[in-house]
């Protein structure tokens, strides 16, 4: 029972992760010359860099969304989300530390978005936290990968 | 391949390919040039304090207070055209904080309220934060800035010549278009001193 619970908890960290990546992507992808501004503002990646990353890592954030919603690659994705949630703590955490005044731009790029508080840097920790259990303790339940993989199975032993 | 690699090489291969697709539809879109043409340059990003801050009614009656001192943080031609009656002009300037002996005089008063007419007194707040850095205790922003000034004493903003460019940016002018282009060309009547800087009433 316990383990069934877990396992059904991954599934629900993985399918919220899913949706909060692609919340946050696609304002940014909608506007990614604000996204870029927002990017600016951490004073961490060179100018010539700022460009490239506000157009790829909106894309990123939106199919790895997709996938952990539908359940592709569920580990990888993870993983993946994972990464960019430690790069986000990280950048959050130097901005704190240098006492800059600026929205995250997590959800709103630009000015749009609400100023940085401990807050933020919380639900990063809570949602990496998240994505390390459904990581550990996914059992690719209702997951289109798994389902594919699994006709892909039955048509070859049905052949056989 | 070892199964330890095979995910952390599958969430690269991932990541690229998503990079490529998010490359593919701004090549599509136009959105964003890949390298800027011009470097991204944010405006002093350090954490400005919640000063405190003196409404405009009361800074109407602080006017009448010797022992209060006015400090105007815009631009110098904003403060010609109009400022607060005995106000000193001390634009902000992010490369250029204000000296100790810019500051000196200031010692004398009991208290020194800085003005601007930028979105939430920023710049006031940076210029007074600078200002109790040089040892300045009771400063003051006044709330809303000359903007609020304008508006609990009746007065009308200064005509700005067409193209100038420097208008206010505190929102309260009639024209829509000046409040997106700070070019402020609403109707008022800014009355003109023998050495040609508009002065408030």
């Amino acid at each position: 029972m316990k383990k069934l619970l877990t396992e059904w908890l991954a599934w629900g960290f993985r399918v919220a992760l899913g949706v909060i990546f692609i919340v946050a992507a696609i304002p940014k992808i909608v506007d990614p010359k604000a996204f870029a501004w927002s990017i600016s503002y951490y004073h961490m990646i060179p100018q010539d860099l700022i460009n490239a990353l506000a157009i790829c890592l909106p894309m990123i954030e939106l199919l790895a969304g997709v996938f952990l919603v539908v359940g592709v690659a569920n580990r990888a994705s993870l993983l993946l989300v994972s990464g960019m949630l430690v790069v986000f703590i990280i950048a959050i955490i130097s901005a704190m530390v240098r006492n800059l005044d600026i929205s995250c731009g997590c959800f709103s790029p630009g000015a749009k978005g609400k100023a940085m508080t401990t807050s933020t840097l919380t639900w990063d920790i809570v949602w990496l936290a998240m994505a390390v259990h459904a990581m550990i303790f996914d059992r690719e339940r209702l997951s289109l990968g798994a389902a594919l993989r699994r006709r892909r199975h039955g048509s070859k032993g049905a052949t056989a | 391949m070892p199964s330890v690699l095979r995910i952390p090489l599958i969430a690269l291969a991932l990541a690229l390919v998503f990079a490529g697709v998010g490359l593919g539809v701004n090549k599509l879109r136009g959105a964003l040039p890949l390298v800027a043409p011009l470097p991204y340059e944010s405006d002093c990003p350090e954490k400005i304090d919640t000063s405190p801050t003196v409404s405009a009614a009361r800074a109407i009656k602080l006017l009448t207070d010797k022992a209060v001192a006015f400090i105007d943080v815009r631009e110098e031609e904003a403060f010609k055209r109009q400022h607060l009656p005995g106000a000193r002009s001390m634009p902000m300037s992010f490369t250029m904080p204000p000296t100790a002996d810019e500051v000196a005089p200031l010692k004398k008063y009991r208290a020194v309220v800085v003005y601007c007419d930028t979105p939430e007194d920023r710049m006031a707040r940076m210029q007074a934060e600078r200002l109790r850095k040089h040892g300045l205790s009771a400063v003051k922003v006044l709330a809303g800035g000359i903007g609020a000034w304008r508006k609990a004493a009746g007065v009308k903003a200064p005509v700005v010549p067409k193209g100038s460019g420097d208008g206010d940016d505190d929102g309260d002018d009639d024209d829509p278009l000046s409040k997106k282009l700070g070019t402020g060309t609403g109707s008022g009547t800014g009355t003109g001193t023998g050495s040609g800087t508009g002065t408030a009433p």
